[in-house]
C-alpha cells in the first residue's frame, strides 16, 4: 500500500510537472564551460522549478489537488518534496562535475586560464545561496 | 431510502464585498437537488465552501453523518466534483490521468473507468484539450463514478453546452439518480431542472429563499401567483426584491 506522500509525490511528477524542470537538470552541465558565468546553470533549475509551478497553475492543479482524499498538509508538503527532489538532485550533478573538473580536468588550460569563477567548493556554496534565495522568495511570493 | 447524506447548517462566507448568509439544506440519498440563483448569487461560494475548498465564516456541513471538518479524507473517498472549468491536466493523457487519480481512492476500480469511458465515448489516449466541454464534464463524471461516488456535487455543468448535450447530460443525471447515486448541480439554466430535478434550494444574494421539492415549490409558487415554471418564478423574485420573505416564508 503506497503512502500519501509517495502518490502526491507520483502526481506531481506525472501531472504536475513541466517538461522543462528535468530538461532544465541539464544546466547543470554548464559547470564544464570555461570563462562563462557557471552559476547560470544554478539559475536554470531554478527556472526549470518555477515552471513546474506555473503550469501546474495553469492546469488548475490545486484545484484538483483538493478535491482528493487527501489534507490541505499533504498538498503543501508534496510542492516541497517536489521543490527538493530537484534541487538535490542538480546540487548532486553540480558535486560530480565539480568533482571531475577538480581532478581529471584540473590540468586542461582552458581552465587555467579562466578569469572567472570555476567549479570549485566555492561554487558549490554560491548554487546552496542561489537555490535558497530561489526558496525564500518564491515561498514568500506565494 | 430517507437517508440523509448531506446536511448544511447556516453556512456563511463573508468576503469584503459579498457575503453568503444562513444557507441549510439537507440532501437525501439517490435524489437530484438543483441549486439555482441568478450569476453572483453565490451557488458556487456555496459548493466550495461545502467542499472545504475555502474556509467559513461560519455554519457546518456534513455528509452521511460526518462533519467535513473533521472527517474531510473519509468523506471525499466518496464523493465526486465536476465544474464548468475548462478541466485540469488539459495536456495529459486521459488513462494517465486516470490512473494517477484513482490511485488515491480505496475504492478505485480502473475497469469502472474504462467502462465508464467506453460509455461515454471517450478516447483515453485523447487529452482533455481534444474534448468538448460537455465530454469534459462526463469525463469528471466518469472518475467519480470510477471510485463509487455515491454523491457527485457539479457546479453549472450544463453552462456553455448546446441543447443536444445538455439533453445528453441531464439523461445521464437521472440514469445516475436510477443507479442510487445523488447529485448536487448547481445551474441558472432553470429548464435543465424541469427535467432531472427532485429538490431545488434557490440563492439570491448570498441568502437562501426556498429549499423544497420540486413539485411543493412549484405548486407554491403558483398559488402565490409567482409564475408556473422555474424561470417564470426565478424572474418574479429576482425582480421584486424580497418578494419570498414577504409572501413566501
Amino acid at each position: 500500500m503506497k503512502s500519501i506522500s509517495f502518490k502526491m509525490f507520483q502526481k506531481e511528477l506525472c501531472l504536475s510537472q513541466s517538461v522543462l524542470t528535468p530538461l532544465f537538470l541539464l544546466g547543470t552541465a554548464m559547470t564544464f564551460i570555461p570563462n562563462y558565468p557557471i552559476l547560470v546553470g544554478a539559475f536554470m533549475v531554478c527556472l526549470g522549478i518555477f515552471y513546474s509551478f506555473q503550469n501546474a497553475r495553469e492546469q488548475q492543479d490545486i484545484l484538483y489537488s483538493i478535491l482528493l482524499p487527501i489534507g490541505k498538509r499533504d498538498i503543501v508538503s508534496a510542492k516541497y518534496r517536489f521543490v527538493c527532489f530537484y534541487q538535490i538532485i542538480a546540487f548532486l550533478l553540480f558535486s560530480v562535475f565539480t568533482v571531475l573538473r577538480m581532478t581529471l580536468l584540473s590540468g586542461s588550460p582552458v581552465y587555467q586560464s579562466n578569469t572567472l569563477l570555476l567549479a570549485s567548493p566555492l561554487f558549490l556554496a554560491f548554487v546552496l545561496l542561489i537555490f535558497l534565495w530561489f526558496n525564500v522568495f518564491s515561498s514568500a511570493d506565494s | 431510502m430517507n437517508e440523509t447524506i448531506l446536511e448544511v447548517k447556516n453556512l456563511c462566507k463573508d468576503y469584503e464585498s459579498f457575503r453568503l448568509q444562513d444557507i441549510s439544506f439537507t440532501m437525501q440519498r439517490g435524489r437530484i437537488m438543483g441549486l439555482i440563483g441568478r450569476n453572483g448569487a453565490g451557488k458556487t461560494t456555496t459548493m466550495k465552501s461545502m467542499l472545504n475548498m475555502i474556509r467559513r465564516s461560519g455554519g457546518s456541513v456534513s455528509y452521511f453523518g460526518m462533519d467535513i471538518t473533521k472527517h474531510e479524507r473519509e468523506i471525499k473517498q466518496r464523493i465526486g466534483y465536476a465544474g464548468s472549468q475548462k478541466g485540469w491536466y488539459t495536456r495529459k493523457r486521459i488513462s494517465e490521468i486516470g490512473r494517477v487519480t484513482l490511485g488515491f481512492y480505496e475504492n478505485a476500480d480502473p475497469e469502472a473507468f474504462a467502462k465508464y469511458l467506453e460509455l461515454f465515448d471517450i478516447d483515453p489516449r485523447k487529452r482533455p484539450f481534444e474534448l468538448s466541454e460537455g465530454m469534459r464534464v462526463k469525463l469528471s463524471i466518469a472518475l467519480a463514478l470510477s471510485h463509487h461516488a455515491e454523491l457527485l456535487i457539479l457546479d453549472e455543468p450544463t453552462s456553455g453546452l448546446d441543447p443536444v448535450s445538455r439533453d445528453e447530460l441531464l439523461d445521464l443525471f437521472c440514469w445516475l439518480r436510477d443507479e442510487g447515486v445523488s447529485i448536487l448541480f448547481s445551474t441558472h439554466i432553470t429548464s435543465d431542472l424541469d427535467k432531472c430535478a427532485d429538490d431545488i434550494t434557490y440563492i439570491a444574494k448570498g441568502r437562501m429563499l426556498a429549499s423544497a421539492p420540486m413539485e411543493e415549490y412549484l405548486q407554491n409558487c403558483r398559488e402565490k401567483g409567482l409564475g408556473t415554471n422555474l424561470e417564470e418564478i426565478m424572474i418574479s423574485c429576482e425582480k421584486e426584491e424580497n418578494y419570498h420573505e414577504k409572501h413566501l416564508f
